[in-house]
């Protein structure tokens, strides 16, 4: 309650500062939408021409506000991939301004208006972040043609995916389970579907993908890396709308439309794989393999002020084999949010959040049959606020408060099972927040963007907790009541991004951060599976902090046509955990006793070229990088690479517009092997073969690199019928690129040793029919 | 639940190809094994040692002869092993109760490894069941018949108790260590699956289990040797390690002070 008065205290004490400004300043406010469709376009830049360097920027609901002297000014509007808007406004009160940008079209016969070229990465204090535009997720090419937000991210720099099969996101040394992943607000903790094959995210209702992978803003907190913020499309307040893709393993549809027109709007949205069906019956088993996911949003203004969404995501993969054996999992979240601008200069969002993930793993063991299932959820408030004081300062303030919950293994089985597992604690936490963050413009040349995060975790019971001692055997264990606090820790997270303008197309920036995590993901395999178990910072483990400093110059080329960034970073991680050799962290109720605790660091250069307009687009990233981990017991206490640590990372991305009905794409990756644990020797126990290890991670899986194709052609275009083909061409020059590499005795000679290498894809085509009326 | 990972790759491998690569690898400095098993049921001490190799090497491990190798009991004083052959050191005559605490030093080429194994109760190998397996393996179709082996024992009651049982088929022992604590079936009847993928016999063969009560650092050695060799996926799985060895001096090898009973199967 404490922290709830303290935010109501700031917000009053600066409403009540208003007045100061109410006698010289007016404000101009609104919504930024899209004319066509109704959608809230985020980010879209509002400019004075009068005052060159002032300008606003549409929120995370399209909501801008602007405080101005009275007067005459030219307004002007852009957002990538639509007309400029411009009116000449004399303001002498408060106005509500709601505009409607036009989309940017390229059909024959109409005038082309070609979008601004506007500068805002140069001016902004956006420094490692990472914007994928729908348009780039849209025509990037995919494995199976399935088009994919975080496929499409892992092609920017600093951004690793350790290659098919591993659905994890790596970035800037960070582990997969560093990511903020969210989605309308609420966490998705396993963003794979398929073991990693796809996202869990369905890019045909997505309206804004942002990665911050350097300095998060203040709003945001709990992992280590980086934010993932993915925005639903809110859907058609305008008119009714069907989409929907054909392909060779999965299909789409979504319908969309008004529930009051221009004011109110729904949008719902499916999608299942079948290629499990195909597999079967080419290869006559009766196995299941797939995942199904249903977007669903509506949204309704109730007047100028006030604002309500509500939205929601589910979805669940499953797979299983001759009714022996079978593991589903899924997440589930929803989100109600109220959007409600007070006085023109102050927006706030309140929002209830609910987030789950589960899995359930059934084993058929002669007529005996058990299972094992695993669920972690919470419950989040959030409350912010964006006070827009001038144009030179705005305030970004507010709290959060979730209540986590994990049931980390409920077993049920049969009577007279012989498996040795039991269901484990329940484990609680609550974990409040919070925050305040200024952009601050001293001058027309510098911006600040400073805060700061006050996170507050508590370990709650019921349930016994466990102190051990250094070898890792239980010492004492006590009883703590349901509302009891067993632990806590308090920890002040500061963000700093300074930017400094040289002059219309060069800039540098500079950012520090501070991040703390505590739900810690525990698995010991490298890949991410649905399996995977969270535990909650407690007396034995410490919250994970990290440290990141980063630098970035920004050039942009003919007349912004081509925007250069060279960001350099250097981070260091307290409290990270590996396990023991051998621990069993499936059914122990000693978990805790089982893990190692050490340091990480990581440091690189990320240089991304991008050329933004023009029949050719795309982008060229490079990373240069290096993650290390310093683990008590593992590697003689000595330093060694990570698994995700990679020397060189290329991605090149060219999109290319050929005539106005057909759109080429190409990516081309490298990266260095992954670090892997190769045998240094063999020795013979027991009689049979074994490997020895020397030095953690010290060998190379072989380098990386592949080359994909896409075309799409328009089949129609209009406002009554859209359709499209897409094809892509995954692997184009089979490369066999090595999934895993593994060492046995040579079947043909029992005497020798042989590497085998396995590798999963060389040459995969695919085509998918879009459609939308 | 590594066989959960197993599988769950298994399906994907589905439409996976496979290719023999060369692989260079500097090879460590060779290491000593000590292989260092007490049956006192048989009153039976039995160290071996030899060599690592590096892997490319053609399989031939360099047994070490001419070590001092002894064990010693706080109560009976120090035995020494004989070299019965080169690099099998043995001896039949350490008599041992419940609960001592045995000390395994081996000196080789002027180092000193030791190592301590206490001796644990024996519990009695009720019986062994050997039938047809519905849950025969994985993959598409599987070929063949395959086996299910479970055993029973009483397991004593108000006390930490570690198992191990081998099985070996017509007198060789198989790559498997079933190790088993009875941390959630104290006091109980266990009747214990021995989980092995794709276990196939033919007609006649011998199947052998072997029941070991041994003591928690032997447990925890076999535990992880069966946890932490890397497995069929190098890439997916725990990061391969060294088993948790229990020998001070060595990075690899363990000395084990065990029970012993064994029971045999005929198949027909």
């Amino acid at each position: 309650m404490r922290y709830y008065f303290i935010v109501l205290s700031i917000f009053i004490l600066l409403s009540s500062t208003e007045y100061t400004y109410s006698e010289e300043y007016v404000t101009i406010s609104g919504t930024i939408s899209d004319a066509t469709t109704g959608e809230t376009l985020i980010g879209a830049v509002v400019r004075l021409k009068e005052l060159p360097s002032k300008g606003a920027i549409a929120n995370k609901y399209g909501f801008y506000s602007l405080q101005l002297n009275q007067g005459e000014y030219h307004l002007s509007v852009s957002y990538v991939g639509y007309q400029k808007y411009e009116q000449k406004l004399k303001i002498s009160s408060k106005l509500s301004l709601n505009i409607k940008l036009k989309a940017e079209s390229t059909l024959t016969g109409e005038v082309v208006v070609v979008s601004e070229r506007d500068n805002y990465n140069i001016t902004s204090t956006n420094i490692g972040i990472e914007k994928i535009s729908v348009a780039d997720i849209e025509t990037v090419p995919i494995l199976f043609g399935e088009r994919d937000i975080m496929r499409t991210l892992q092609l920017t720099p600093g951004v690793k995916s350790l290659g098919e099969g591993n659905g994890g996101m790596y970035v800037r040394g960070g582990d997969n389970s560093h990511n903020l992943i969210m989605l309308d607000e609420a966490v998705v903790y396993n963003a794979n579907h398929l073991l990693g094959f796809f996202s869990t995210f369905n890019s045909n209702v997505i309206k804004d993908v942002t990665l911050y992978k350097g300095t998060s803003p203040a709003e945001y907190g709990g992992r280590l890396a980086s934010v993932l913020d993915i925005r639903m499309n809110d859907g058609n307040n305008r008119e009714y709308k069907v989409g929907g893709g054909i392909g060779i393993i999965s299909s789409k549809l979504e319908v969309e439309g008004p529930i009051v027109k221009d004011k109110g709007s729904f949008l719902i949205a499916g999608r299942r794989t079948y290629a499990d069906l195909v597999y079967n019956a080419i290869a006559g088993t009766d196995n299941y393999l797939y995942f199904y996911d249903i977007n669903a949003k509506a949204n309704y203004s109730v007047d100028d002020y006030n604002k309500i969404f509500i939205s929601g995501y589910t979805g669940r993969d499953a797979i299983g084999m001759n009714e022996r054996f079978g593991i589903d999992w899924g997440n589930i979240t929803g989100t109600l949010r109220w959007n409600h601008i007070w006085s023109h200069n102050i927006f706030s969002n309140t929002s209830l959040i609910y987030s789950d993930y589960d899995y359930k793993v059934k084993i058929l063991n002669d007529a005996n049959e058990f299972s094992i299932s695993s669920v972690i959820k919470n419950v989040t408030l959030k409350q912010d606020f964006e006070y827009f004081i001038n144009t030179d300062f705005t305030l970004k303030f507010g709290l959060n408060s979730t209540y986590h919950s994990i049931i980390p293994g409920q077993v049920e089985f049969t009577e007279d099972v012989d498996i040795n597992l039991k269901s484990l604690e329940n484990k609680n936490g609550l974990e409040n927040a919070i925050f305040i963050s200024s952009i601050i413009k001293p001058s027309a040349l510098l911006t600040l963007e400073a805060g700061f995060r006050l996170n507050f975790f508590n370990l709650l019971g019921p349930g016994i907790f466990y102190n051990y001692d250094q070898s890792g055997s239980v010492i004492d264990s006590s009883y703590f009541a349901g509302d009891q606090n067993v632990q806590s820790y308090i920890n002040l997270e500061p963000r700093l991004n300074v930017s400094y303008i040289l002059n219309e197309y060069n800039s540098l920036k500079i950012a520090y951060s501070r991040n703390t995590q505590n739900l810690h993901l525990i698995s010991n395999s490298t890949s991410s599976t649905p399996t995977d178990l969270w535990i909650p910072s407690s007396q034995n483990v410490k919250p994970e902090i990290s440290d990141q400093i980063s630098l970035g110059y920004f050039h942009n080329l003919m007349d912004n046509t081509y925007e250069i960034s060279l960001e350099t970073y250097y981070k260091y991680m307290l409290n990270q955990l590996d396990l023991k050799n051998g621990a069993e962290i499936r059914s122990n109720e000693y978990i805790e006793g089982e893990l190692l605790n050490g340091d990480g660091r990581a440091y690189g250069l990320e240089l991304m070229i991008r050329k933004k307009f023009g029949n050719l687009t795309g982008w060229l990233g490079y990373t240069l990088s290096r993650t290390e981990k310093l683990i008590n017991g593992i590697n003689s206490n000595n330093w060694y690479p990570a698994k995700q640590d990679v020397t060189h990372d290329i991605s090149l991305v060219g999109i290319y517009t050929l005539k106005e009905n057909w759109t080429l794409s190409a990516t081309w990756v490298y990266n260095t092997g992954n670090a892997v644990t190769y045998p240094s020797a063999k020795y013979l126990v027991n009689g049979n073969v074994q490997f020895y290890y020397t030095e953690r991670n010290a060998s190379r899986m072989p380098d990386y690199h592949r080359l994909d194709l896409g075309a799409t052609y328009i089949l129609s275009k209009g406002d009554s019928f859209e359709s499209s083909l897409s094809f892509s061409i995954y692997n184009a020059y089979g490369r066999k690129n090595a999934y895993t590499i593994e060492f046995e005795v040579d079947p043909n000679d029992s005497n020798k040793t042989r590497a085998v290498k396995t590798y999963l894809f060389t040459f995969v085509p695919s085509i998918t029919y879009n459609f939308k009326f | 639940m590594k066989i959960i990972t197993i599988i769950l790759t298994a399906c994907i491998l589905c439409v996976s190809c496979e290719e023999i690569i060369d692989v260079q690898i500097a090879s460590s400095l060779n290491q000593l094994i000590i292989e260092a098993n007490f049956d006192v049921s048989n009153n039976e001490a039995k160290v071996l040692l030899s060599r690592t190799i590096g892997i490319n090497e053609t399989n031939s491990y360099p047994l070490i002869s001419g070590a001092n190798t002894t064990i010693s009991n706080e109560n009976q004083g120090e035995f020494i092993l004989k070299e019965l052959s080169s690099g099998v050191y043995t001896n039949q005559e350490i008599s041992t109760n419940v609960g001592d605490k045995l000390k395994l030093t081996v000196v080789s080429e002027g180092k000193e490894y030791t190592s301590y194994s206490t001796v644990p109760r024996f519990v009695k190998f009720d019986s062994l069941i050997v039938r047809d397996a519905k849950f025969s393996g994985m993959g598409p179709k599987d070929q063949g018949k395959t086996y299910d082996i479970t055993v029973i024992f009483n397991d004593p009651p108000s006390e930490l108790n570690y198992y191990r049982f081998i099985e070996s088929i017509n007198g060789v022992a198989i790559n498997n260590n079933f190790v088993y604590d009875n941390t959630i079936s104290d006091g109980l009847r266990s009747e214990i699956k021995l989980f092995r993928r794709k276990r196939q016999y033919e007609s006649g063969d011998t199947i052998m289990i072997e029941m070991q009560c041994i003591d928690k650092p032997a447990y925890e050695y076999f535990k992880s040797f069966g946890e932490t060799m890397g497995g069929p996926l190098n890439s997916s799985s725990a990061t391969p390690a060294n088993p948790k060895t229990n020998i001070v001096g060595s990075t690899i090898g363990y000395f084990n002070v065990h029970t012993s009973e064994k029971k045999t199967v005929i198949i027909k």
